[in-house]
């Protein structure tokens, strides 16, 4: 499947709906695509180093010289130079933004690829660049002058069949929480925390499980996500269950959305077991 | 060399088990070349290293005590009425016994 690339270049997006290999090889040209980004910007940074330094060369054999002409050109390549090399430095473009989001994306479709209906097309959504909401803004009273806001951003989301005919939906939300206030001196200073919300959710056909309340019950809320996250909660209804769990770091997010899923159908293959033998009874 | 229409009776999934679709077991990343008799067990599952067992009580476990317990007005025809249709087997593990 072809990737828009007018969408990825401009908004930072990649929206999909296709086979899990095909999303994956849309996924393989990307990171392509991004590593010809970023090689482009260091190449950019070079020229900017060399006409810098070009620059200072060029003043100093101007003043030794006195060749006032070679000295005012020297100067205004130092001062290209040094906007060129910062311009490459700090222009991260829309697809190098977040390259987390896109191991992590990777990392996800992978891992389900086993357990999803090879045809079948799931539905992927995923933002490279940054586009946070704000939920909302306070005063803080923790410091001088504080101001708080709240930032949300949900950059990923997955939906489609497994093989057992349940649907699986992944929802992973950034959020933020920005906080600035004036130090001793007076100056302002601004602080950040961020964490990620990752939601799965399992909507299971109840003629193959049965009612997954009854396995949920029967495992006492046995629910693992590892040590770097903390399990928010686990619903689970006669239709679906929905995990969802917090991680502070990005680079837990494949691995909580890993255990989650693992949670969930650790009660779904019990409530298969428990619907087999309730089958088994009833004939 | 495998006969024709030969299929392989291992259990895979990394989530559930489901059977393997593979008419050869050489180069297969499951079995690895058939040195592993059920790949679905060996699988590697981060902080789950009892991921397919099951206490056996948990199996018979009291269904009629654990319905009563749950939300009051769930019935059987409840559930009946809020099946999700299973688009047909797909290469989903029909014999339940086997996992």
């Amino acid at each position: 499947m072809a990737v828009n690339l007018q969408q990825l270049e401009t908004q930072g997006i990649y929206e999909a709906k296709s086979s899990v290999t095909s999303l994956l090889s849309d996924l393989d040209q990307i990171t392509t695509i991004a590593n010809d980004v970023a090689a482009r910007k260091r190449r950019r940074g070079k020229a900017g180093l060399y006409i810098l330094l070009a620059g200072v060369i060029g003043t100093v054999v101007g003043a030794v010289a006195l060749f006032a002409l070679l000295t005012a050109v020297s100067t205004l390549a130092i001062v290209g130079g040094l906007a060129w090399c910062l311009y490459s430095l700090l222009s991260k473009g829309k697809l190098l933004a977040h390259p987390k989001r896109l191991e992590f994306t990777k990392q996800r479709l992978a891992m389900i690829q086993p357990d999803a209906r090879p045809q079948k097309p799931f539905s992927l959504r995923l933002v490279l660049a940054s586009s946070p909401v704000r939920l909302s803004q306070e005063a803080w009273s923790g410091r001088k002058n504080g101001k708080q806001e709240f930032f949300e951003e949900s950059w990923f989301s997955l939906e489609g069949p497994l093989l057992d005919g349940t649907v699986l939906t992944d929802e992973i939300k950034e959020l933020s929480r920005k906080r600035t206030f004036s130090n001793a001196r007076g100056k302002r200073k601004t602080k950040s925390r961020i964490t990620y919300l990752v939601e799965v959710r399992f909507s299971y056909p109840q003629g193959m499980y049965g009612d997954a309340r009854l396995a949920e019950q029967a495992l006492k809320g046995e629910v693992k996500v590892g040590p770097a996250a903390t399990l928010r909660s686990v619903r689970v209804t006669e239709k679906a269950i929905a995990l969802k769990a917090m991680v502070t770091s990005d680079q837990e997010i494949a691995q909580t959305a890993g255990m989650l899923s693992l949670a969930g159908y650790r009660i779904l293959n019990l409530a298969r077991r428990m619907a087999a033998g309730k089958r088994g009874n009833a004939q | 060399m495998m006969p024709p229409l030969w299929k392989c009776p291992r259990r895979v999934g990394f989530l559930f088990p489901h059977p393997c679709t593979r008419t050869t077991q050489v180069g297969c990343p499951d079995c690895q070349n058939g040195q592993i008799d059920d790949p679905y067990r060996r699988r590697d599952r981060y902080y789950y290293s009892d991921y397919d067992d099951y206490d056996d009580s948990l199996i018979g476990y009291d269904l009629g005590a654990a319905a009563n317990q749950l939300a009051p007005g769930f019935t059987e025809a409840d559930g009946e009425s809020l099946v999700t249709p299973d688009d047909g087997p797909g290469g989903f593990e029909d014999d339940l016994s086997a996992s």
